[in-house]
């Protein structure tokens, strides 16, 4: 078999992704970790894009990689970490079990992607959505119009109900991190 | 479609699992936060792998995890930086009382 473009795309990227992953858990450094999750943030965005997800890959850069980024790399500098000390644990063998249970978890997940795979087929092409696909090339409707379709009419109530999860947020984080009014005039600087 | 679903799904699993070896070993909490990032990720890949064969409704939810993402990313980094504030240090294993 020869190797075709999409399918060296996917094993780079698919490496890059998981070594991103590992320098993320590894690195000692708040800093590096968040600069190799961007990586890992672009490698997932050009793994949506390889399965027909534009609207999401440009999402995931837009709203990961640009601003949920851009927070942690504010607060971590804001608050001026340094690397994690090397103090004694007052957790023996933490690392050891939370291997462990990582490696559970991944025989878990592994053991239910072989069941669904010969189960039902993952693979196979579902007829619903090979028609609607047909449908939408044959009137000119592209994927976004479709998307944005079921968005205000089958998941209306759950796109409103974000909009009020993203208000409370702001409002939390608004009291969460508002200086006390004592230390306001103390300091001189709100 | 050359690449089958299942090799998403596993690479899914993968990054899912090393973001939870993350939140378990991890002692800084922006660091675990990070990692909780990288299980989110995961699972968004897993939905729009399914929606591949099944419609759109795995991309939509995958929207859905991205704004939930980023409304606990803004309020856990809003909480970090008031135990900040109070303590001066931030490491998990010292921050383990509930009190103030």
């Amino acid at each position: 078999m020869t190797m075709r473009g999409d399918v060296i795309l996917f094993w780079v990227t698919a490496a890059i992704s998981v070594g991103t992953a590992f320098g993320v858990v590894l690195h000692r450094n708040p800093v590096r970790s968040a600069l190799f999750l961007v990586i890992n943030f672009i490698c997932l965005a050009v793994l949506y894009l390889m399965q027909n997800a534009q609207v999401l890959a440009v999402l995931q850069i837009l709203v990961y990689a640009g601003a949920i980024m851009v927070l942690f790399l504010f607060v971590i500098m804001l608050l001026n970490l340094g690397g994690e000390m090397a103090t004694a644990d007052p957790l023996v063998g933490q690392r050891f079990v939370g291997v462990l249970l990582g490696l559970a978890l991944l025989l878990g997940i592994g053991w239910a992607i072989n069941s669904v795979g010969t189960q039902t087929g993952a693979n196979a092409v579902n007829t619903i959505a090979a028609g609607r696909a047909a449908i939408a090339a044959q009137q000119n409707v592209t994927q976004p119009q479709l998307i944005g379709w079921d968005i205000f009419t089958k998941y209306v109530y759950p796109f409103e109900l974000t909009s009020f999860l993203l208000l409370v947020g702001v409002i939390g984080v608004i009291i969460l991190t508002k200086r006390q009014p004592a230390t306001v005039t103390i300091d001189g600087n709100p | 479609m050359a690449i089958p679903s299942t090799y998403y799904l596993a690479l899914s699993a993968i990054l899912f699992t090393i973001g939870a070896v993350g939140v378990l070993t991890r002692k800084n909490p922006i660091v675990i936060f990070m990692c909780i990032e990288l299980m989110l990720n995961a699972v968004n890949l897993t939905f729009i792998t399914f929606s591949r064969s099944q419609g759109f409704d795995g991309q939509i939810f995958a929207l859905f995890v991205m704004t939930v993402a980023a409304a606990e990313v803004a309020v856990g980094l809003g909480i970090i930086v008031s135990i900040f504030r109070q303590r001066h240090n931030i490491d998990v294993d010292e921050v383990s009382l509930l009190k103030g």
